[in-house]
C-alpha cells in the first residue's frame, strides 16, 4: 500500500512538471504578452519604457529559462508576483481558492447526492416513466451550454422571479451563512445540472448490469427490504465505475465552474484564471494552473485508494 | 413501488428545502450602500505600474488618488478638484495651479503642491521602478523619454504650498495638458513615500493599502473580484451621502439583468444599452438618460506594412458603407466619421468625407494593381457584426477579406507582427486636439501609423502651438493629410444611453468615459 502510494505520488509529480511545462511552452507561443496588454491602446508607453518593462517582466528571456527559473521558484515554495495585480500569487490565490472550493464542493455533493439515487432509479425500473425522464434530465443537462443556461437562470430566476441573486457571494455588507447559501444555489445548481447528466448515465449502466446478478435474488430470498438490496448490495458493487466516471468529471467540473465563476462575478480561482489568459499573467496562470492540477491529481489518488474500499478484489501492490 | 414513494418524497423535501433557503436569504443595512459593477477587473494600485491599461484601472484609481481637475463632456467642461483655478503664462511655457488649501490624505496629513512635485520627481527618477513617466518628457529638466537630466532646470516646481507650477520644454495651452494627461497624473503621498528607494518602491506595502487624497479610502478587497471603498472624510470636496462603495466584477453580458434585479446600482463606464432596451429598462424602474455627446469612436486599424499602397487602403475606405455599420454597430445612435475628430469640436471639418463609391474603390485598386490577394482582419468576438459587413462590403469592391475572432491583445500583436492586415478597435475620444495620437504607444506595438515625417511635422506644430484658431486650422489641415494617407479608417462615433438604478442619484455618467467619477457628490435615494 505504501509502496504504492509512492508511486501514484512520484507518477503525479511527474505529471504535474509535464503538464506546467506543456502549459508554459503554449503561453509563450500564443500572440500577445502582458507586454502587449501593458503598451496596448491608451498606454502612452515610450519605445525605452516599452524595453523596461520588458526586462523587468523577464520576457527578454528564451523561454526555456524563464520556465527554469519558475519551476526552481516553485520549488523553494514561491509562485512569483501576479504581472497584474502586483502581489504574490500565492496571496491572489489563497483569496479565491475556498470560494471556488465551496462552489465545486457543493455542485460535486449535489452531483452524488442526486445524480446516484436518480441513475439508481433509472436502473431499477428501465423504460419506465422514471427512467425516459431521468434521461431526458441526463441529455439536457450535458448538452446545455453552460453559458446559455447561466443567462437563462439569471434572466428567470433573479430577474423574473427574484428568487435568486444573479451574481457574487454575498450582498454588500451581509457575511451571513444564510446569505452565502442564498448566493451558493444558483451558481452551484447549474454546474450540477450539468454534471449530473453523466453522473446518471454512467449510474443507470452500471446498476443495470449489477441488478441482473444472482447474489441480489438471493439477498431479497433473505427477506432484506428493496432498500437495503438495491443501495447496501447492488449500489456498492456498481460504485468502482462510478467513481472512474468522477475522477474523469472533476477537470470538467472545474472547468465549467470557470464559465459559472465569470458569468455569476463568483470570486474563484475558475474566473482568475479566465482573467489571467486575457491579461497573459504568466505566474498567475501558472499559479492556477499549479494548484488545478494537483487538486485534479489528488483527488484521483484518494479515488483510486477508494477503490480498495469498495471493492476487496482490488489490492494495492 | 413503495421505494419510488420514498424516492419521490426525499425529492420534494430537498426542493423545498432549498426554496425556503432562497427565500430567506437578503439581509438588511442601516448603511447607504452603492453598489457599482465593474465588467473588467482592475489589477495593482498602482497607477504608475501596471500591466493593464484598461480605463477600468484608471477609473478605480480616480476614486482613490486625487486629479488636478474633473473633466466631463469629452473634456469640453473642466472644473476644480485638487486644483481650484489655472492659468497659462503669456508665453505658453508655464501652467500655474493654484491648489485647494483644504486637501488632505485620508490619513488627515494636509496634501500640497510639495506631494505634486514629489510625484513628478518619482515618474522622472531614472532609477525609479515605475513603468511609465506619463508626461515628464514634456517638462524641462528632462531628456526625450520623460527621465531627469538637471535636478534644478525640473519643470515641477511648488511655488508654495498651494501652488504648483510646470514648466514646458515647448509652448503648451493648460487646457491641453489637462485634456491629455489629466487622467493619468494622480498625487502620490510624500510624506508616505519620501523616505522609500526609487527602485525598490514597488516593493511597499503602500500598494496593497493605498493612502490617497482622492474621494474614496481603501478598505478591503477580494482580487479581482469585489473592492470596498468608504469616502475619504478629509476630502475637499466632500458632498455626497453615501457610507460604503462596493465595486464588484461581473460578465458584461449579465450586466443588465442584474442591474433591474436590483442587485447593482451602476455600471463603471459601460453601463449604456441600446434603443431596444430602453423601454424594458424604464418599466423596470431604472433611470435611462440619453447621451450628452457622441465620443465613443470606431475605426478599423490597419497594418500599413502590410499594406503599403495608400491608394488600396482609400479603396478599402470608399468601399464602407458606414450608415449601415452605424446602424448595425451602433443601433442608429451613432454618426459616421471621417476622422478622428469628435463632432462637437471646432476641429470637425464637414468637408471631410469618404461616402461610399464602389466604382471608384475599384478604380484605385485597378490603379494600384491590386493582386486580388486576400486579407486578413483580426477582432474581438464583440465586434463580430462590424467584421461581418464590412467583409461584405468589401468583397463588393472585389476585395477579399478573411475575418479571424481573437482577443485585443492577440490582434494587436498580430497586426504589429504582421501576421494580420486589418483589426477593429473601438476608443474614448476626447477634445484634446490629438487625442488619437496618443491612443498608441511609439514603438513596434504601433499598429496604426508608420513613421512619417510630415505627421510628426504636424503633431509637434499643433500640441506647440498656443493660439486657437491657428491651432484649428492645423488640425483641419492635418486631418486632410490623414484622410489622404488612409493608415486608419474611422468609422463612427456613438453616444449611449445610460442606465442606473433610481436608488442612486446626481452621477454624471459622461464623465466616467474621461476616467473619472464625480464619486464626492452621488448620493443614494
Amino acid at each position: 500500500m505504501a509502496r504504492y502510494l509512492y508511486e501514484r505520488i512520484l507518477s503525479a509529480l511527474l505529471t504535474m512538471f509535464f503538464v506546467t511545462a506543456i502549459i508554459y511552452l503554449i503561453l509563450s507561443l500564443i500572440q500577445g504578452s502582458a507586454l502587449t496588454v501593458m503598451g496596448g491602446s491608451g498606454s502612452e508607453m515610450s519605445a525605452a519604457e516599452y524595453e523596461a518593462a520588458r526586462r523587468a517582466l523577464g520576457l527578454d528571456l528564451p523561454v526555456w529559462l524563464r520556465y527554469a527559473h519558475w519551476l526552481r521558484d516553485v520549488l523553494r515554495g514561491d509562485l512569483g508576483s501576479s504581472y497584474r495585480y502586483g502581489v504574490p500569487v500565492g496571496e491572489v490565490i489563497a483569496q479565491r481558492f475556498g470560494s471556488s472550493a465551496l462552489l465545486v464542493g457543493t455542485a460535486i455533493l449535489f452531483t452524488l447526492l442526486l445524480g446516484l439515487p436518480v441513475g439508481v432509479m433509472a436502473a431499477y425500473k428501465p423504460g419506465s416513466v422514471w427512467d425516459r425522464l431521468s434521461s431526458f434530465f441526463a441529455l439536457a443537462g450535458f448538452s446545455a451550454p453552460r453559458f446559455i443556461t447561466c443567462i437563462a437562470c439569471i434572466y428567470v430566476f433573479s430577474f423574473k422571479l427574484r428568487l435568486a441573486p444573479p451574481m457574487g457571494m454575498h450582498n454588500a455588507g451581509n457575511a451571513s451563512l444564510l446569505d452565502l447559501i442564498h448566493h451558493l444555489i444558483m451558481p452551484s445548481a447549474i454546474i450540477t445540472f450539468g454534471a449530473m447528466g453523466y453522473m446518471i448515465k454512467q449510474t443507470r449502466g452500471a446498476c443495470l448490469e449489477v441488478f441482473q446478478e444472482d447474489y441480489l435474488k438471493t439477498a431479497r430470498a433473505k427477506g432484506l427490504s428493496e432498500v437495503e438490496v438495491i443501495f447496501k448490495h447492488g449500489l456498492r458493487t456498481a460504485l468502482a465505475p462510478i467513481l472512474t466516471q468522477m475522477m474523469v468529471q472533476v477537470p470538467e467540473i472545474v472547468g465549467s465552474a470557470a464559465i459559472v465563476e465569470k458569468i455569476f462575478g463568483w470570486p474563484g480561482i475558475g474566473s482568475l484564471m479566465l482573467d489571467a489568459i486575457r491579461n497573459r499573467d504568466t505566474p498567475l496562470i501558472m499559479g492556477v494552473t499549479l494548484v488545478i492540477a494537483s487538486v485534479v491529481l489528488v483527488a484521483n489518488i484518494l479515488l483510486d485508494l477508494a477503490y480498495g474500499l469498495l471493492d476487496p478484489r482490488v489490492r494495492y501492490r | 413501488m413503495k421505494l419510488h414513494r420514498k424516492f419521490t418524497a426525499l425529492i420534494l423535501a430537498a426542493l423545498t428545502l432549498l426554496s425556503l433557503t432562497a427565500c430567506g436569504g437578503v439581509g438588511g443595512t442601516a448603511e447607504k450602500v452603492i453598489n457599482m459593477a465593474y465588467t473588467t477587473a482592475w489589477g495593482s494600485f498602482n497607477p504608475y505600474y501596471s500591466t493593464s491599461t484598461t480605463m477600468y484601472e484608471y477609473a478605480l484609481y480616480d476614486k482613490i488618488f486625487d486629479k488636478l481637475v474633473f473633466t466631463d463632456m469629452a473634456g469640453a467642461e473642466i472644473l476644480p478638484r485638487a486644483a481650484e483655478t489655472w492659468e497659462s503664462s503669456a508665453d505658453g511655457t508655464e501652467a500655474i495651479f493654484h491648489l485647494n488649501p483644504d486637501a488632505s490624505w485620508s490619513d488627515g496629513t494636509k496634501a500640497t503642491a510639495h506631494d505634486w512635485v514629489f510625484t513628478a520627481r518619482l515618474l522622472a527618477d531614472p532609477a525609479s521602478a515605475f513603468s511609465t513617466r506619463v508626461f515628464t518628457h514634456t517638462l524641462t529638466g528632462t531628456n526625450d523619454d520623460g527621465a531627469l537630466l538637471d535636478a534644478d532646470a525640473f519643470g515641477a516646481v511648488a511655488v508654495d504650498d498651494h501652488t504648483l507650477k510646470l514648466i514646458f520644454k515647448e509652448p503648451t495651452a493648460t487646457e491641453d495638458f489637462l485634456l491629455h494627461y489629466n487622467r493619468k497624473f494622480l498625487v502620490l503621498p510624500e510624506h508616505l513615500l519620501g523616505g522609500l528607494d526609487p527602485a525598490n518602491i514597488l516593493e511597499s506595502d503602500f500598494w496593497r493599502k493605498p493612502v490617497g487624497s482622492g474621494p474614496c479610502v481603501y478598505v478591503s478587497q477580494m482580487t479581482g473580484s469585489e473592492m470596498v471603498l468608504a469616502p475619504n472624510p478629509y476630502y475637499q470636496l466632500r458632498g455626497g451621502n453615501w457610507d460604503k462603495l462596493v465595486l464588484r466584477v461581473l460578465d458584461s453580458a449579465s450586466r443588465f439583468t442584474v442591474l433591474m434585479s436590483g442587485e447593482i446600482d451602476q455600471i463603471e463606464l459601460g453601463s449604456s444599452i441600446g434603443p431596444e432596451d430602453k423601454a424594458t429598462a424604464e418599466a423596470h424602474g431604472i433611470t435611462v438618460r440619453n447621451a450628452e455627446v457622441q465620443n465613443f469612436f470606431m475605426e478599423v486599424l490597419i497594418n500599413d506594412h502590410g499594406i503599403p499602397d495608400p491608394r488600396i487602403r482609400q479603396a478599402l475606405h470608399y468601399a464602407i458603407d458606414k450608415d449601415a455599420i452605424v446602424g448595425a454597430a451602433a443601433q442608429n445612435v451613432g454618426t459616421p466619421a471621417y476622422s478622428y475628430e469628435m463632432l462637437n469640436t471646432e476641429y470637425h471639418d464637414p468637408s471631410l468625407a469618404f461616402p461610399r463609391d464602389v466604382e471608384k474603390a475599384k478604380a484605385l485598386l485597378k490603379e494600384a494593381n491590386y493582386d486580388g490577394r486576400p486579407y486578413t482582419i483580426a477582432f474581438a468576438a464583440k465586434r463580430e457584426n462590424i467584421a461581418a459587413l464590412l467583409t461584405q462590403q468589401w468583397k463588393e469592391a472585389g476585395i477579399n477579406v478573411e475575418m479571424v475572432i481573437v482577443d485585443v491583445a492577440t490582434m494587436f500583436s498580430g497586426l504589429s507582427s504582421g501576421i494580420y492586415d486589418l483589426g477593429i478597435s473601438g476608443h474614448s475620444a476626447s477634445a484634446y486636439s490629438l487625442w488619437f495620437e496618443t491612443e498608441f504607444p511609439a514603438n513596434n506595438t504601433n499598429a496604426t501609423f508608420s513613421s512619417d515625417q510630415t505627421r510628426d511635422s504636424y503633431v509637434d506644430r499643433i500640441s506647440t502651438t498656443v493660439d486657437h484658431a491657428e491651432k484649428v486650422a492645423l488640425v483641419k489641415e492635418y486631418q486632410k493629410y490623414l484622410a489622404e494617407q488612409t493608415w486608419f479608417i474611422p468609422l463612427y462615433f456613438a453616444g449611449e444611453y445610460w442606465v442606473e438604478s433610481q436608488r442612486v442619484s446626481n452621477i454624471r455618467n459622461s464623465a466616467s468615459l474621461m476616467c473619472n467619477d464625480n464619486v464626492w457628490e452621488w448620493y443614494v435615494n
